[in-house]
């Protein structure tokens, strides 16, 4: 009779647990760190290293008479190792051109190919020349167009936006890549979801164990550190990447759509921080035509960036509002910086804070 | 119910747990299962309804898809006609005939666009006639080649956009400047291949269709894959989704972060685009309702709902997708032409015109089939992978 009725009570236990939905089991353990089985983001470590090659490329020409050679950086955009002139060796399927948002590939072309342009000026910038400015302590000196633009940052940091953040944000938290098999497992890789979810992962330019570890950290690892301060990024970022991986490897997809939910938004506050970073340094620095230069052509891209997510908080049509309040046209060949005014640029400032949530803060980036 | 793993192991208490336990397990699984149910719940046993398929089929093919092909037939015969006179004499008195038979030639086109089963898909009608946005210089490049197989699917150089590209597109788009570029015999020679082309492969479906596919569509019953059922009920879905995505979705930026596309819209030289997807979309209701070529309502897919009984959240399901036809048509008529440049200067509009073409696929793709017992068998929108 014991026996009959321990059967029974199993059997109603079972049944009370048993629904439709499988139930989610929420017994795994989420790691300290980004410490998986099979995490593997190759492809995109080496990404964010021919990003710093012509990073390094492109800088060369601060110093005068360096002129860049439009060919090579087109070269290097698209992994044409011929004529990259690399440094270290890349995989020749990995580029950052196809990586791209499409719209905006040939834009980066273009900036190349008049950076280039700008290069060859044999005289020292000023409005309406092209040239390397240097800024009033004689420490720092920027190559920029004749309307006072750095391209050299409109660049690097416009690829860390339509490239980097676009790859994670919009391309691998996507549909496509996160509707997809979780069950075979690739030896080194994991299935594709934990793949595509590493390779994310990758993008974000930290170690596995950031932020305790931050060596080598690179592009949006180096931005999310400088805004930790105010922010505490660098933790809610690691977290909700650690969050999202766990979820997958134990078949948890509410805590993976909450871990993208939260990547967004952390990722984009630290977008529109850094922006608004650049923007206090050209306020206060606003009659140093390099300093100012130089800061608003990185707030440019930074701000730029923000399109480039699924679940931005600024349309387009305002991420433009703001860019023509710095530079007077969203349109990076008819941008000026010569003519802006600190009262743009504060008005810049607060679109930026408000749409962001920063409103509290965005004095002290 | 996570007190349930603390339930005191006791012997003593055992007794006492087990029997309301076991009732309110009973409970339990009563209220679990009701859960389940999806909310089609209108429904008894659809798969076995005694709706008179063979009626619908034949209403379906005799008053709608067979008018809508007799009729692209006659509209490419006269679009080849015109398009024949102009290239022997270019004038802009010829080229606004050859355009106007363009016109309805294309519009005629977007009514059994969505009939790609059977003869159409053997020839690979909406891809041969219709792939767009056309890749002009690969155009350009056939032109100059020669080249008058019109046959590729896989191409983006040919068909519908080919020729508004050819009657609207060339130098600045003045009937001067296009009737001069027709001077050149290439152009001219690919201009009247191309609209026979399209009148020879109307023909050959029409004629397919007549001679023997209606009848074995009329009496191909079931809900299986292939049975007509399954071919209306995809060939209206996977249709009704390029409406959205290719015609409307894509130019407007929805799946591009905001960025528009406004050269991807669907005839961008003609500025035709707005009224083709206009035309497209009534097409699908109309399919959808059974409204033949002469404007009588007979057997069409809302019957077939009616007769059992679909609901949706306590309301008729058919009631649901025609009013969202309603509003989908309404969203879409507010957007102004040509669509090229409302994308870009009235965003907010054109993204409401897909975000209410959108809400139908709930109905339509996914509640439809449901109740129906048909499964959805095309492969929608394949993406690339790293």
């Amino acid at each position: 009779m014991p026996n009959y009725k321990l059967l029974s009570l199993t059997l109603a236990v079972s049944v009370l647990f048993w629904s439709c939905d499988s139930e989610e089991d929420n017994s795994y353990t989420v790691p300290d760190t980004y410490s998986f089985e099979n995490v593997s983001y190759d492809g995109q470590v080496q990404r964010l290293q021919m990003l710093l090659e012509m990073k390094s490329y492109l800088g060369s020409a601060n110093t005068p008479g360096t002129v860049l050679d439009a060919g090579r950086l087109k070269a290097m955009y698209a992994n044409d190792a011929a004529a990259a002139n690399w440094a270290l060796e890349y995989d020749a399927s990995k580029q950052l051109k196809s990586k791209t948002f499409e719209q905006e590939q040939a834009r980066f072309e273009t900036l190349m190919e008049a950076i280039a342009q700008h290069s060859q000026s044999t005289v020292p910038g000023a409005e309406g020349i092209a040239g390397v400015v240097v800024s009033q302590d004689g420490a720092k000196q920027y190559l920029l167009n004749e309307k006072g633009v750095e391209f050299a940052q409109l660049i690097e940091k416009g690829l860390m936006g339509a490239c980097f953040y676009y790859q994670a944000l919009t391309v691998y938290f996507g549909d496509d890549r996160m509707n997809v098999d979780n069950e075979t497992i690739t030896p080194g890789e994991g299935t594709d979801m934990e793949h595509h979810w590493d390779e994310a992962f990758g993008y974000y330019g930290v170690p596995t164990n950031f932020p305790l570890n931050k060596d080598n950290i690179a592009f949006w690892g180096v931005y999310s550190d400088r805004r930790d301060p105010i922010l505490s990024c660098n933790q809610q970022m690691m977290d909700a990447f650690i969050k999202g991986r766990a979820g997958i490897s134990n078949d948890d997809l509410t805590a993976r759509d909450e871990a993208i939910a939260e990547i967004r938004q952390t990722w984009e506050t630290i977008t529109g921080a850094t922006a608004i970073s650049y923007l206090n340094t050209a306020i206060g620095s606003f009659d140093d035509m390099a300093i100012r230069a130089h800061a608003l052509s990185e707030a440019i891209a930074f701000t730029y960036a923000i399109q480039f997510s699924p679940e931005k908080r600024m349309s387009n049509a305002e991420v433009a509002a703001v860019l023509e309040d710095i530079a007077g046209s969203s349109d990076f060949m008819e941008m000026d910086l010569y003519n802006t005014t600190p009262e743009r640029l504060n008005a810049a400032k607060t679109k930026l804070a408000e749409a962001l949530g920063l409103m509290e803060s965005k004095d002290s980036f | 119910m996570k007190w349930a793993r603390t339930i005191p192991t006791n012997p003593l208490n055992f007794m006492q747990l087990l029997k309301p336990i076991f009732c309110f397990a009973g409970l339990a699984a009563l209220l679990l299962f009701a859960g389940c149910e999806d909310d089609m719940g209108g429904a008894q046993r659809p798969c076995e309804s005694d709706f008179d398929q063979q009626a619908l089929f034949a209403h379906t093919v005799d008053e709608i898809i067979l008018p809508g092909y007799t009729a692209l037939q006659l509209n490419a015969n006269n679009l080849h006609a015109a398009a024949f006179d102009f290239a022997e004499a270019p004038s802009p008195q010829t080229l606004a005939d050859a355009r106007a038979a363009f016109e309805t030639a294309y519009l005629s086109w977007q009514e059994v666009a969505q009939f790609e089963f059977g003869p159409a898909e053997a020839v690979a009608l909406r891809a041969t006639l219709n792939n767009f946005p056309l890749n002009a210089s690969a155009l350009e490049s056939k032109i100059d080649e020669e080249d008058y197989d019109f046959t590729n699917p896989n191409t983006f150089d040919k068909g519908f956009p080919a020729l508004d590209y050819l009657l609207y597109g060339l130098g600045d788009g003045s009937e001067e400047a296009v009737a001069a570029q027709f001077l050149e015999t290439k152009y001219a020679t690919f201009l009247t291949e191309q609209t026979a082309f399209i009148a020879d492969v109307a023909k050959t479906v029409s004629d397919a269709w007549k001679n023997e596919y209606r009848d074995q569509f009329v009496v191909n019953e079931g809900t299986a894959a292939g049975a007509s059922l399954s071919q209306i009920i995809n060939g209206l879905n996977e249709h009704y989704e390029m409406i959205k995505r290719d015609k409307i979705g894509i130019p407007a930026g929805v799946v591009t972060l905001g960025f528009t596309n406004p050269d991807k819209v669907e005839a961008p030289y003609s500025g035709l685009s707005l009224s083709l997807a206009q035309r497209a979309l009534h097409a699908a209701e109309r399919f959808y309702l059974g409204i033949g070529q002469d404007g009588q309502n007979g057997p069409g897919l809302d019957d077939y709902l009616e007769a059992v009984n679909a609901t949706k959240e306590g309301e008729s399901l058919n009631a649901r997708i025609q009013q969202q036809f309603e509003a989908a048509k309404a969203a879409l008529e507010a957007v102004p032409a040509p669509l090229r440049t409302a994308v870009d200067d009235n965003n907010d509009l054109a993204v409401t015109a897909y975000n209410e073409i959108t809400k139908q696929i709930v109905n339509i793709k996914t509640d439809m089939p449901s109740v129906l017992c048909v499964a959805i068998t095309y492969i929608d929108n394949p993406s690339d992978s790293d």
